[in-house]
């Protein structure tokens, strides 16, 4: 396990930012979802224990921030979400600083950080002011700044936040990279659902400082839909029809071979086995009906999300 | 890119872990003031500072030579100390100006707070760094030009003793430090207000200029020169000339400690005050 939290409680002032919240986070590429002002940045603050918690409540790489913070820092690398920079610096020496800050020696440092702006495509303008860079390309200096340590967890907060659409694909590429290849654990923090929906293979969702949602993505994908794909042999028609009688949602999409069925609430999905059965149709295919990270997240902003996963009030 | 080009590449960049050694953490402090001091070097009136507070040491050394013939005669040493190091004050209280009213406030309006406390450095290591960025260009213009003119003097002053050397050398090193330590936390504390760099150094003239006129104005009204020392060039300058050669008296070289300390008292409260406010702090 990469980390975990259990029953975290965070407040500013009187107003809970975060409220019992539960999760944990298997080695590979985690999303983080919510929508603005869900308790992300303060989540991912309190991970690396830049905000007092009790502690025993979180764990980060076996590590608990509350107690040992610099530990957690020294094994994480961060790109926060905010364009930070370090004024009257270039990208090779504000790369430099971040690895000396982590405690690589010098030379070290130097090494690492010439090859870290390589790999994220800085090579080029790692001598330039880093006030001159591009959006894009301050981006990809946070990446490389997160990275030059060698952590073994990455804590990425909105990485493709105001990159145009070829930026945002390389750095979701980089970030598959780092994450297959590499073999770092990545949490990503997002609202932009397509970006999580494509690295991420597990997904924790914060609705108002809560865990609405935590498990496989595929699962809050297809759990989110509420609806299965359901194909018979013959006659769609006619089971269409027995279950429209028994209060489900069908639909027949025009030029496919298989119905779109929304079951009424209580109901599994025996009932269209048992429906199926009864009128002697033989199904050949039936499973949840991928809808599409968008749909899953409203869905589950709006606590519709049907019993399964690891959801939580 | 096509297969071609694919395979023709020279090198293949993948993400390889670091696996080499790493520097403990109670140093970490050494990287955060090694940073301060390549942007200060970066700027050129740092430089002419930092090299032009060395020139009164050649009119300095002129005085000496001209001057040791006639305290030949006298018998004993000359007065130099005190207008030396009111000099070197000035160049003290630029480099300050120079190099600590970025130092915080800054890294709050750039973010750069949080390069610094998402990775493993302490606040106490980030304050030192920050401090240390201030100090040493302090104390390379005063400790410095003091000792070269004090093993100057030694070689040239018939009167000047090795015992006399020493107590220069002892002197310029507290004072130094002292200098060092208060204009450093006063400024840090100044920089700390606000997220503009160039506030921050109006705030230094202020307080610099409005600290000398609030302890002649209290020597005025109380009508003792005591007072002048809670000035912290005055009393720095008091502290020196009492260290280093006696020509005032030990309750105006004691007001002097007492007035610079308390400066660097007051910039160390600012700064926490306005740190514990602000939420990158953490």
């Amino acid at each position: 396990m990469v980390l975990s939290c259990q029953a975290l409680d965070y407040y500013y002032g009187s107003r809970p930012a975060l409220a019992g919240v539960e999760f944990s986070i298997e080695p590979g590429c985690a999303g983080l979802l919510g929508p603005n002002g869900a308790g992300k940045s303060t989540l991912m603050n309190c991970l690396l224990g830049r905000r007092r918690i009790p502690p025993g409540r979180v764990q980060v790489l076996g590590h608990d921030p509350a107690r040992e913070p610099l530990e957690v820092r020294r094994q994480v690398g961060v790109m926060p979400e905010a364009d930070v920079y370090l004024p009257g610096v270039n990208g090779l020496e504000m790369t430099v600083f971040c690895a000396r800050l982590c405690g690589l020696p010098r030379s070290q440092a130097m090494s690492r950080a010439h090859e870290v702006l390589g790999y994220v495509g800085l090579g080029e303008e790692r001598y330039r002011p880093v006030e001159q860079y591009s959006t894009g390309m301050r981006q990809r200096l946070k990446l490389a700044c997160a990275l030059v340590h060698g952590p073994r967890l990455l804590l990425l907060d909105e990485p493709t936040s105001g990159l145009d659409p070829t930026g945002r694909e390389q750095m979701l590429e980089l970030i598959e990279e780092v994450t297959r290849q590499a073999g770092l654990s990545v949490l990503l923090s997002s609202h932009i659902l397509g970006d999580i929906e494509r690295v991420c293979d597990q997904v924790v969702m914060l609705a108002e400082g809560r865990v609405v949602f935590s498990g496989n993505r595929q699962e809050f994908i297809t759990r989110g839909s509420g609806r299965l794909q359901v194909k018979v042999k013959s006659q769609p028609e006619r089971l269409a029809q027995a279950l429209q009688q028994r209060g489900c949602q069908v639909q027949q999409p025009p030029g496919r071979g298989y119905l779109e069925v929304e079951l009424p609430a209580g109901q599994s999905v025996d009932l269209v086995w048992r429906q199926a059965s009864r009128l002697g149709l033989q199904i050949r295919h039936l499973s949840p009906l991928a809808a599409g990270l968008d749909e899953a997240f409203r869905q589950a902003m709006n606590g519709a999300v049907p019993a399964g996963g690891r959801e939580q009030a | 890119m096509n297969d071609g080009e694919q395979t023709a590449r020279v090198q293949q960049l993948v993400y390889r872990p670091y696996q080499g050694p790493l520097e403990s953490l109670g140093g970490r402090f050494r990287v955060v003031a090694a940073h301060q001091l390549r942007l200060s070097l970066k700027d050129r009136w740092f430089r002419r500072l930092l090299l032009g507070s060395f020139f009164p040491l050649g009119v300095f050394a002129v005085i000496v030579v001209v001057q040791s013939r006639i305290s030949q005669a006298l018998g004993r040493v000359l007065d130099l100390w005190q207008p030396f190091w009111g000099i070197q004050l000035f160049f003290a209280l630029a480099l300050t100006y120079l190099c600590g009213r970025a130092s915080i406030g800054e890294d709050l309006r750039t973010g750069a707070a949080t390069v610094y406390f998402t990775r493993p450095l302490t606040r106490a290591g980030y304050l030192w760094g920050k401090w240390l960025g201030v100090a040493l260009p302090v104390m390379v213009v005063t400790l410095g030009p003091a000792l070269l003119l004090a093993t100057f003097r030694l070689l040239v002053e018939p009167a000047a003793t090795a015992a006399l050397f020493l107590r220069w050398l002892a002197a310029a090193a507290l004072a130094s430090l002292l200098v060092a330590a208060t204009m450093g936390w006063v400024m840090l504390g100044l920089s700390a207000l606000t997220r503009r760099a160039r506030a921050a150094g109006f705030l230094w003239i202020g307080v610099v200029v409005g600290g000398s006129a609030l302890a002649g104005g209290l020597a005025e009204t109380l009508d003792d020169s005591l007072w002048r020392a809670l000035s912290f060039t005055e009393g720095s300058a008091h502290l020196f000339s009492f260290l280093a050669e006696g020509r005032v008296g030990w309750a105006e070289g004691a007001m002097g400690a007492v007035g610079m300390v308390a400066w660097a008292l007051l910039g160390w409260m600012v700064l926490r005050l306005r740190l514990a406010a602000a939420r990158d702090w953490e």
